[in-house]
């Protein structure tokens, strides 16, 4: 059984906002789902809504098989940690982590107990008797993260809680996040608009736009088949890239053929549907997947023009014209084709990566 | 480099003309307050007398150094002047004082309820504001009316109210703007750590924007401090207050005793300045700093 | 030919605080060269005194050989570009790009002349009279840039045109820029924080720390050669490692060991014994065979999932290391083995965090 589940969420802001828009998902217990977008994608709403200070317009939240739709928030017994942090100002280190401790009513020896023991793991014990003016972003974040988990919770909501850190403390609170995760079995929901992160943390993810779910899956699973456009082209850097084709067949066996290059189909036999696909149809192939070479090779037959070279200094990418459409190739520094100019490509796009050019799907 | 520094000290003469604009009258009440009775309208004017003297200030608080006063200038002096001033400061007190507590405990209320709930709408603040922008003489005429019918003319609970009144809108608006600063998710992670609404405003939103509530306390306080015409129109004698007070020093033969109303005028400011200067410490902004991620 | 734009020693105060400490460089017609450093470098107080906001305290700046010092803004052939590219939103497309031309008076069939033109070199047909608010931002980019453009400046600054925009939306309005540099052939100098917009776009960087340009050089020379530590840091992502190490004199040179690594020699005489540093890139990082020669175990503590590689941070002494390696190489909690690619590493020395060397770090066998 689920542990939470939200159910055809919908919320909107006034007359034109819709927000949310009919978002489903279900965690289970002791998993770490990540929720992915770009900004104004609906995330900070979802969270704030399933924690009870948003009233949803339609949809229920149950935790453990509880409707809590109607609940307040603080008869929930969930836990969220905000985006701006929003610690007490006017309180210690200590009594902001002892907060969610005494409005439940733990004894005072048990508080003393748990925020010092939170605050080791935390390694910010000496921030529990200064006021959060005094403390550094990093800190902030670290005794925000310890009143989020000082009280047993049955789902830990994190909202953004690395943005704006410097690069290393983030990695530091990411390995903090896991080992947390991994020591108590706390449900965690993650909401990030950084997709390295999503899949760097997640068992699973959620992809997010406009207010309503794109995808659900494992992050391997989401980079590798993505459902739509949108996901392809928002989950990895540089983006999948997309090109238009005719889907036709030689010999038996299916191609594409496009301005200016023929390309054959990886995997189509796991397709099952392939007398309903379109003629006119779109391919996604990532830039990584793309040969590059200087020379025409069997590997790279397609004659194009490399129009302009990215040096990323760990890795180039490479904008490349062929026919009518430009695609971006992804190379190590050290690729023999380093300059602009003509060059041969080669691609054999997966039958997963196959869409509708109408609707963004992919089919399946 | 150059340029700049002719513009700092342009700027400096600028902030000095407007300090001394500003102060001049304050100046002039207190240097008038200690003048003797020929110097207060004199021609040329007398800047700093020679001969300073506290009559003024005994005319004020002593009721026979009123009747002397008269009685040497060979006229007669209204016959509440010849009372002493400490009844009008004792009225006033009680009447600014709570009318502000009432003033500032609704209107910090009806903020938050406005702020966090839309209640009314988004143009209720300014509605509400609008009272304000009706002048007061407009509707003393029916509230001399309503107040008889309500037998609340001439008492304490009648200015109270009426204060309280006039002075809500300034409260509403002026609160509303300091909590807005508070970030709602303050108030959030209270609820999501356990507290009802209303306990996560009193122990965490209210303790952040005391310094502005008690701002708005002493702009409160002064406005009713310094009332004049509710005051004249509402009251016949048995509730007076400091600015009726001042009002009443005048005499038949002399005109207006300018001396003892700048003496009256002078003390009728410390209680202000005394409020100010208590509060001080507590009108430090950016008290939220370190809560939230900007 | 005469550089399109040099500065000449440029510096400026402010009170007592040096802004600009004496800055040389300088672009050739047609180069786009990019400002690089952090807030507050002073890269955009640079840019204000190029474009005559703002008096330099001593230095001169040339525009075609031409010390334009005494200039105002209007008079130097330079165009300058805004954050966030301020298109007018109530004016239409075409009659923001005659703004610039009737605010100098131009005649109007030369305004017309100009207009059409640069309507036609930058595409700008079939949104020319669409309102300024219902452009998407690439229409507005290109908006921003031909109403400069239109008054013909040798030089054109953008300063920070894309600081408040989606990552995603970067990325595209990057090749567009380049690619209308490139078509006209403009010359840019570009201001940024960023420096996956300095490295993908520019011909060279500039990278400026505390008033001082740092070091000028191509994308490729900044990344491989950095001349210092903060050159090192600033430039690459995933950011490179700095590994703290002792360097003691042996034979003919000097033997460097960090925490996992070395002894590695090196040919080089000038740096002191005792503690230094070792940068390395992540992907200058490899998985190596457990007992490869120059190869240390370690344990992987987190993964990062870029998709297409991952990056997995090791223990490195009492910090973590990154390294890049293709996708689920390892996964946390796995012991690894990993090695320093040869000729990558860059040894800076603790006292001036300058790179005492960068190439070559051969590992002894």
């Amino acid at each position: 059984m689920s542990w939470l589940a939200v159910e055809n969420l919908s919320k909107s802001f006034g007359e034109n906002t819709l927000a949310l828009d009919d978002v489903s998902f279900a965690l289970r217990k002791g998993e770490f789902f990540g929720i992915v977008g770009p900004t104004n994608a609906g995330k900070s709403t979802l969270l704030k809504t399933v924690a009870g200070l948003h009233r949803p317009d339609r949809g229920r939240i149950l935790v453990d098989g509880e409707d809590v739709t109607a609940l307040q928030p603080k008869d929930r017994k969930l836990s969220l940690l905000f985006q701006n942090i929003a610690l007490f100002p006017t309180l210690t280190g200590y009594e902001n982590i002892a907060f969610p401790l005494r409005t439940a009513g733990v004894p005072a020896a048990d508080i003393v107990r748990r925020v010092t023991e939170v605050a080791e793991m935390l390694k910010i014990p000496h921030l529990l008797d200064r006021l959060p003016r005094t403390f550094s972003g990093g800190e902030q974040q670290r005794v925000a993260i310890g009143r989020a988990i000082a009280h047993p919770t049955r789902v830990l909501m994190l909202d953004e809680p690395l943005t704006n850190l410097d690069a290393r403390i983030r990695i530091a609170l990411r390995i903090e996040f896991k080992a947390l995760h991994r020591d108590t079995g706390q449900t965690m929901l993650y909401v990030t608009h950084d997709q390295v992160e999503a899949m760097s943390m997640s068992d699973r993810i959620a992809v997010l736009h406009q207010g309503r779910l794109q995808q659900i899956g494992t992050p391997d699973d989401v980079y590798r088949r993505p459902a739509n456009r949108f996901v392809a082209q928002f989950v990895g850097t540089p983006p999948m890239n997309i090109v238009s084709a005719e889907l036709s067949d030689r010999d038996g066996r299916p191609i594409l053929i496009g301005a200016g290059f023929e390309a054959g189909i990886d995997g189509m036999e796991s397709l099952k549907m392939r007398s309903t696909l379109p003629k006119k149809i779109a391919f996604g192939v990532r830039p990584e997947a793309i040969a590059v070479a200087p020379d025409r090779t069997d590997d790279a037959a397609i004659a194009a023009e490399v129009i302009w070279i990215e040096r990323l200094g760990s890795r180039h990418v490479l904008d490349i014209r062929i026919g009518e459409a430009i695609v971006r190739a992804s190379v190590r520094p050290d690729h023999p084709v380093s300059q602009e100019g003509p060059a041969w490509l080669g691609f054999t796009p997966r039958a997963e990566h196959l869409l509708d050019p109408e609707t963004g799907l992919f089919f399946r | 480099m150059t340029q700049s520094a002719a513009v700092t000290l342009l700027k400096r003469f600028a902030v000095v003309v407007a300090m001394l604009f500003a102060f001049f009258p304050i100046y002039w009440l207190i240097a008038t307050s200690f003048k003797p009775f020929d110097e207060w309208a004199a021609w040329p004017p007398i800047w700093l007398t020679d001969a300073p003297t506290l009559q003024n200030y005994r005319i004020v608080f002593f009721p026979e150094a009123a009747r002397e006063f008269a009685a040497s200038q060979q006229g007669s002096l209204d016959y509440k002047v010849s009372g002493s001033a400490w009844k009008a400061f004792q009225d006033s007190a009680i009447i600014s004082t709570i009318a502000t507590i009432l003033s500032v405990s609704f209107g910090t209320l009806a903020a938050y309820s406005v702020v966090r709930f839309r209640t009314g709408g988004e143009n209720y603040p300014f509605q509400f504001l609008t009272v304000r922008m009706m002048p007061p003489i407009a509707v003393v005429v029916p509230m001399v009316a309503l107040f008889s019918i309500l037998k609340l003319s001439d008492t304490y609970f009648g200015m109270i109210l009426a204060y309280t009144a006039f002075t809500l809108p300034f409260s509403l608006w002026m609160i509303r703007s300091f909590i807005e600063e508070v970030p709602i998710e303050l108030e959030g992670a209270a609820m999501v750590h356990g507290m009802g609404q209303f306990r996560a405003f009193l122990t965490i939103t209210l303790p952040l924007i005391r310094g502005g509530v008690l701002a708005t306390a002493l702009f409160i306080f002064i406005l009713n401090w310094s009332e004049f015409l509710f005051a004249l129109v509402l009251t016949s004698g048995s509730v007076t207050t400091v600015t009726l007070q001042v009002a009443n020093y005048v005499s038949a033969s002399s005109g207006k005793l300018y001396g003892v109303q700048a003496a009256m005028g002078t003390v009728s400011t410390l209680p202000v300045i005394l409020f100010g200067y208590l509060i001080q410490k507590h009108l430090v902004r950016g008290l939220t700093f370190g809560a939230v991620k900007r | 030919m005469k550089p399109r734009l040099e500065l000449r020693d440029l510096r400026t105060r402010f009170d007592s605080f040096e802004a600009v400490k004496g800055v040389n460089l300088s672009l050739r017609r047609g180069e786009f060269l990019s400002l690089l450093g952090p807030s507050g470098c002073g890269k955009s107080t640079t840019l204000s005194m190029i474009a005559g906001f703002l008096d330099p305290d001593g230095g001169e700046i040339l525009v075609d050989g031409r010390v334009v010092n005494r200039l105002p803004p209007q008079r130097r052939r330079i165009g300058l570009v805004f954050q966030d590219y301020a298109v007018f939103s109530r004016l239409t497309v075409r009659e923001n790009l005659a703004f610039g031309l009737e605010a100098q008076r131009v005649p109007r069939d030369e305004r017309e002349r100009r207009l059409s033109a640069m309507i036609e070199k930058l595409d700008l047909g079939p949104i020319l009279g669409r309102y300024g608010g219902s452009l998407n931002m690439s229409e507005m980019q290109r908006v921003a840039i031909a109403r400069v453009l239109v008054t013909q400046p040798e030089l054109l600054l953008l300063d920070e045109p894309m600081s408040n925009l989606d990552a995603s939306l970067r990325a595209s309005l990057r090749g567009e820029l380049k690619q209308i540099q490139r078509e006209l052939n403009q010359t840019i100098l570009y201001v940024t924080h960023d420096q996956v917009e300095a490295m993908s776009m520019s011909d060279r960087i500039a990278v400026m720390r505390a008033g001082e340009l740092l070091q000028v050089g191509t994308p490729d020379e900044i990344y491989h050669r950095p001349v210092d530590r903060f050159v090192a840091e600033f430039i690459g992502d995933p950011p490179i490692n700095i590994l703290p190490c002792d360097v003691s004199v042996s034979g003919g040179g000097v033997s460097v060991r960090t925490a996992l690594h070395g002894p590695i020699a090196l040919t080089l005489h000038d740096v002191p014994q005792g503690r230094h540093w070792l940068g390395v890139r992540p992907h200058h990082f490899r998985l190596a065979e457990a007992g490869e020669s120059g190869a240390a175990a370690s344990i992987v503590r987190f993964v990062e999932n870029l998709g297409a590689e991952h990056i997995i941070h090791v223990d490195y002494g009492d910090q973590l290391a990154a390294v890049a390696t293709v996708p689920h190489a390892a996964a946390i909690g796995d012991r690894v083995a990993i090695a320093i690619e040869a000729g990558s590493a860059h040894l800076i020395r603790e006292d001036t965090g300058r790179v005492a060397a960068s190439v070559p770090v051969e590992p002894v066998a």
